[in-house]
């Protein structure tokens, strides 16, 4: 499973990946998460299961749902990312890829 | 309130969405990421082989033998340093062409290297044309990043459309042609158009300005240029964007058209120290580094303090954000305290986060005008701990002392406001204690 989170620049949500990282493990999920920035976006976009938003560009959300064609993309709701709560991130990106 | 959330969301979010996803703006945003190496590489030759102090005209002790120690060593490393640095900042201009090219044929999936060859050759001939018909490489350091980003948009658009239009595409499919040199010559007759409307272009406006067009895109942008470089300009901006982040915007709707305003003062700074001009006599105040290092101290909205606040609170909720976003803080990254405190629709904090930020920049603002503090001329990025980070931008302790000085203004101001936000968590908490037992 391939993850891709976004962000401005990439660098908020890697405290983020790191997290969701340790947390797959726990979960025993062979899961890759990568932190890109938003305007790289387009040339990640291949073999990825899902996108997820840093909530500070989730004003992107439905253009990028648009073009990614068919693959889920959601955004991390504002307390999630502030409490870095994986788990409950992660239990999200994983119903939205099931959906 | 509760209106003005919802009109927020329904309206600027579309603007702001529209502003941060336009081509132009991302592939530019791509370009700079991309030169993040170059200019802290620059910046570093730059500082090495500079020292601050002339050490024949100190006293004798410690700091002498070090600024001894150090001028010995800029003066070896002077020769392949300053090639590095003229490498580097001196050409940047010509970087950011190549980056446009790239980034924008990325942009449309142009497989060949030929757009990023146009973009580059169109800002040659753009940058160095000259009326005695001889080449100037002027324009090529950070005086020509204005005419780069629009040479570089149009010609790469040009092409664009006219090889889309098989505009007198010569078709050498099926003739045993490497695919690689189907496209390149295919699109001779396109390329030759681009660069003939760029050289024509030019010499137009050679012809009737007696310049270039370096010249006449410094005439048109001086106005917006100064307007950013002044003290109105720059706390407005930094007002509005403080208001972005309280709705949890990213600051990129803002920054992302400002930074080529914030790269052009900056690098031109840079350029008139490394010609002998003294850090107090720059050119420009509101830089990429005044911004980045002596207003965001923390991340946006100046929340160093506030980080330090949340580690030692008594709310069991507000000290796990601080443990959080203490460390992130040093970096001046905050996302974890604007959504986790939050900060975000928070009332309370929305007086403080959005007038400390451009406090700083009034107070930085005028330390630098009145050369009372050096200005920035080098960027050890954004990233860098923000005392640290004045220090090495100016080369100068008292900008360090100035951004210490700024870390306690800013949690004075947070102070109140804070505790105010704390009570309310704290009689939360313990309301839900009471619940549990009960």
């Amino acid at each position: 499973m391939n993850i891709l989170l976004v962000c401005n620049a990439g660098m908020s949500t890697g405290i983020m990946k790191m997290k969701l990282e340790q947390e797959a493990q726990k979960r025993n999920l062979d899961a890759t998460i990568q932190a890109i920035p938003m305007a790289e976006l387009d040339s990640y976009m291949e073999g990825v299961s899902a996108i997820i938003l840093g909530p500070q560009i989730r004003f992107a959300l439905n253009d990028i749902k648009k073009s990614a064609s068919g693959i889920p993309v959601m955004a991390i709701s504002p307390q999630d990312f502030g409490m870095m709560n994986a788990s409950k991130v992660l239990d999200d990106v994983l119903a939205e890829i099931n959906k | 309130m509760d209106k003005f959330i919802s009109f927020m969301d329904s309206k600027i979010a579309p603007i702001a969405n529209k502003l941060a996803r336009q081509k132009y703006l991302q592939a530019l945003q791509n370009t700079f990421l991309a030169l993040i190496p170059f200019m802290t590489i620059g910046s570093f030759a730059l500082i090495i082989i500079s020292p601050p102090m002339d050490y024949t005209k100190m006293g004798p002790g410690a700091l002498r033998t070090i600024f001894y120690g150090w001028s010995m060593v800029a003066n070896f490393l002077s020769p392949m340093l300053g090639y590095i640095y003229k490498a580097t900042m001196s050409v940047m201009s010509l970087y950011v062409a190549i980056g446009l090219g790239y980034n924008l044929a990325k942009h449309y999936k142009l497989k060949s290297i030929l757009p990023i060859f146009i973009t580059t050759a169109s800002f040659f001939i753009a940058a160095t044309m000259s009326s005695d018909a001889s080449i100037s490489f002027t324009y090529f350091d950070a005086s020509g990043l204005f005419t780069a980003i629009l040479i570089s948009i149009g010609s790469f658009e040009l092409y664009r459309i006219l090889a889309e239009k098989k505009v007198g595409y010569i078709n050498l499919e099926g003739g045993g042609v490497p695919p690689a040199l189907t496209d390149s010559i295919g699109n001779l007759v396109p390329s030759v158009i681009v660069l003939g409307a760029v050289s024509v272009v030019s010499y137009i406006v050679l012809s009737l300005t007696g310049s270039g067009i370096p010249a006449l895109m410094a005439v048109i942008m001086t106005p917006i240029v100064k307007s950013v470089d002044s003290i109105w300009g720059v706390v407005i901006l930094a007002l509005v964007v403080m208001i972005f982040w309280w709705f949890g915007i990213h600051d990129t709707v803002i920054t992302g058209p400002l930074s080529p305003f914030l790269v052009n003062n900056y690098t031109a700074n840079m350029t008139a120290f490394a010609a002998g001009t003294a850090a107090t006599a720059l050119p420009y105040i509101v830089t990429e580094p005044f911004w980045w290092t002596f207003m965001a101290i923390g991340g946006s909205g100046a929340t160093f303090g506030l980080a330090i606040l949340a580690l030692t609170s008594k709310s069991k909720q507000i000290k796990t954000i601080g443990k959080i976003t203490m460390i992130p803080a040093f970096f001046n990254i905050n996302e974890p305290l604007i959504f986790g405190l939050p900060i975000m629709y928070n009332p309370t904090l929305m007086i403080p986060f959005t007038l400390v930020m451009p406090l700083n920049a009034v107070v930085t603002y005028l330390a630098m005008n009145s050369g009372l503090v050096a200005r920035t001329f080098a960027d050890a990025s954004w990233n860098m701990f923000s005392p640290i980070g004045a220090l090495i931008n100016t080369m100068d302790v008292k900008a360090l002392i100035l951004v210490l000085f700024m870390i306690v203004i800013d949690t004075i101001i947070y102070l109140p406001f804070f505790k105010t936000y704390e009570k309310q968590k704290l009689k939360e908490e313990m309301d839900a204690g009471e619940e549990n037992q009960g």
